[in-house]
């Protein structure tokens, strides 16, 4: 029997890496809230920093959502994506990244800016 | 159900597995008897005597006669020929009392006949999903010509008081059409203790197979034919009638008339057992009210994940719940369930809530794995959303 295909993204929205409740860090440099309520989505993203003094590069990454199923993908994986970038090229992580990496349909785009107006909010609170 | 034999399934108000006996009987009509049932030959009239016999079960289940009964392709269609029919019959003053949880088969077709012109006035419904018969009798005495109201939601189980409904509208001289696409075989129906006029039956629902249902038609009621040609089933429904897919119906009613009433009593002790388990998980709320609820069905309404991702997780993760959710949308787009918000649970409420409705192969072993999987489902939503 032929069934109707699962979305790309569907296997990170059932085990994703990257929950917030799932990690052990404690001290996050900064995190941002987005929402978007025409989807009663919201998302909260965690940066950590690299041990070294100083250090501009994202060590780690963690997320909270309330939100359906493809907002919880997006969000893991642009924390998978954060890791080890640095502020410069965190920065440059577009909607059309998730859409191909995540083969979003375009009434899911708007998961991909919620998780960004996170991320931005995010780093502008790191103070980066 | 042939999808992955890892998944529970508990989707029996969706539809349900081919009851015994349902295949052989449509092979038999396919294979051996496949003449036009029309045709005045033998082996027609062998086509014809394969329909009386299904028509004989089908009718038994709702105690009339089977020269009653108008062969459709489904309860959508049964409920379009009794509304728009009796529409068409009554002509200028047409007045139709219904109510705001119907299915959308019944609620389309009277947004479309509204805009005909017809009057038509929708019936609030309480908590516990049932209407107000003090409400029913007010609208009643505004001149009603028709009342159509489903006895078994489709979402949450709430069963009408059609008995009390039908002595009423007998009372006034309404004739009432009753939905019965969620009750045959689940409850009693007599069509005559319960003074109905038009009852629309769906085979699919009972173990019989898809594209095939029933219109009952009281003797003497009005009504407007909607498909036109060679004047069959009395000049009401034109059209080759499906022998396989009446004999399937009647193999199916057949089947369902003798275990109805243990296998209820069966599904009740587990849809009970179910309950139980989820209620006791913080801010799940049950919808309805159990003793006004068929045996089959549990509606939970969740607090603290969204609808879309609480159908998904229990749908693709392991072992897969097949469930529905009358919500799938986005609560706040105000496109929730709107039997539950009728019932009085707020945007979200009605948006994050699961239907589960149990059947012939419903297992304690099924219902316990289920809601393990439906508390493990809710925590782990519960925990990604955390200081969301």
């Amino acid at each position: 029997m032929t069934q109707a295909s699962a979305p790309v993204w569907q296997a990170r929205f059932l085990r994703p890496q990257h929950a917030l409740a799932d990690c052990a860090i404690m001290q996050w440099q900064g995190s941002g809230f987005a929402d978007t309520p025409a989807a009663d989505a919201r998302c909260h993203l965690y940066l950590a920093a690299q041990a070294e003094a100083g250090s501009k590069h994202i060590a780690q990454a963690a997320f909270a959502v309330f939100g359906p199923p493809v907002a919880i993908a997006c969000a893991d994986w642009a924390c998978e994506r954060l890791q080890g970038r640095t502020i410069e090229r965190a920065r440059s992580l577009t909607s059309r990244d998730f859409e191909q990496a995540l083969g979003l349909a375009p009434a899911e785009r708007y998961a991909a800016l919620l998780v960004l107006d996170a991320l931005e909010a995010a780093l502008t609170d790191w103070g980066a | 159900m042939s999808a992955a034999d890892s998944t529970i399934y508990l989707d029996y108000a969706a539809t349900s597995p081919l009851a015994p006996g349902v295949i052989e009987a449509m092979q038999q009509a396919l294979v051996a008897t496949d003449a036009n049932p029309a045709s005045p030959h033998g082996p027609g009239r062998a086509a014809a005597g394969l329909i009386d016999t299904a028509a004989e079960e089908v009718a038994g289940l709702i105690n009339t006669q089977a020269r009653n009964l108008v062969w459709t392709s489904g309860a959508t269609e049964s409920i379009n020929l009794a509304l728009k029919g009796m529409a068409g019959f009554v002509g200028a003053g047409t007045h139709i009392v219904s109510v705001v949880t119907e299915h959308s088969a019944t609620l389309d077709t009277l947004d479309w006949l509204e805009k005909q012109g017809v009057r038509v006035t929708r019936l609030a419904v309480q908590g516990d999903g049932r209407i107000d018969l003090d409400a029913l009798e007010a609208a009643l005495e505004d001149d009603a010509t028709l009342v159509s109201i489903m006895h078994v939601n489709n979402e949450t189980g709430a069963i009408q008081d059609i008995a009390a409904v039908g002595e009423r509208c007998s009372a006034h001289g309404v004739p009432l059409h009753v939905d019965a696409a969620q009750s045959l075989g689940r409850l009693p129906i007599d069509v005559q203790a319960m003074n109905i006029a038009l009852l629309s039956l769906s085979a699919h629902k009972i173990g019989g197979p898809k594209g095939i249902g029933a219109l009952y038609v009281r003797p003497r009621t009005g009504l407007a034919a909607q498909l036109h040609g060679g004047g069959q089933q009395r000049g009401l429904r034109s059209g080759t009638l499906a022998t396989h897919q009446i004999a399937g119906f009647g193999a199916a009613a057949a089947h369902v008339a003798a275990i109805r009433d243990s296998e209820q009593k069966r599904l009740a002790v587990l849809r009970e057992h179910l309950a139980e388990a989820l209620v006791g998980v913080d801010n799940v709320v049950r919808n309805g009210a159990p003793a006004h609820t068929a045996a089959a069905f549990l509606n939970v309404s969740v607090a603290g994940v969204h609808g879309d991702a609480l159908l998904m997780g229990l749908t693709e993760g392991m072992p897969a719940l097949a469930v529905s959710s009358g919500a799938a949308c986005s609560a706040a787009k105000g496109q929730s369930s709107y039997v539950l918000r009728a019932m009085g649970r707020s945007p979200r409420e009605a948006g994050a809530s699961i239907r589960f409705s149990l059947g012939a192969s419903t297992t304690r072993a099924q219902i316990e794995a289920a809601a393990s999987r439906f508390i493990d489902e809710v925590v782990r939503l519960r925990r990604i959303a955390s200081a969301a």
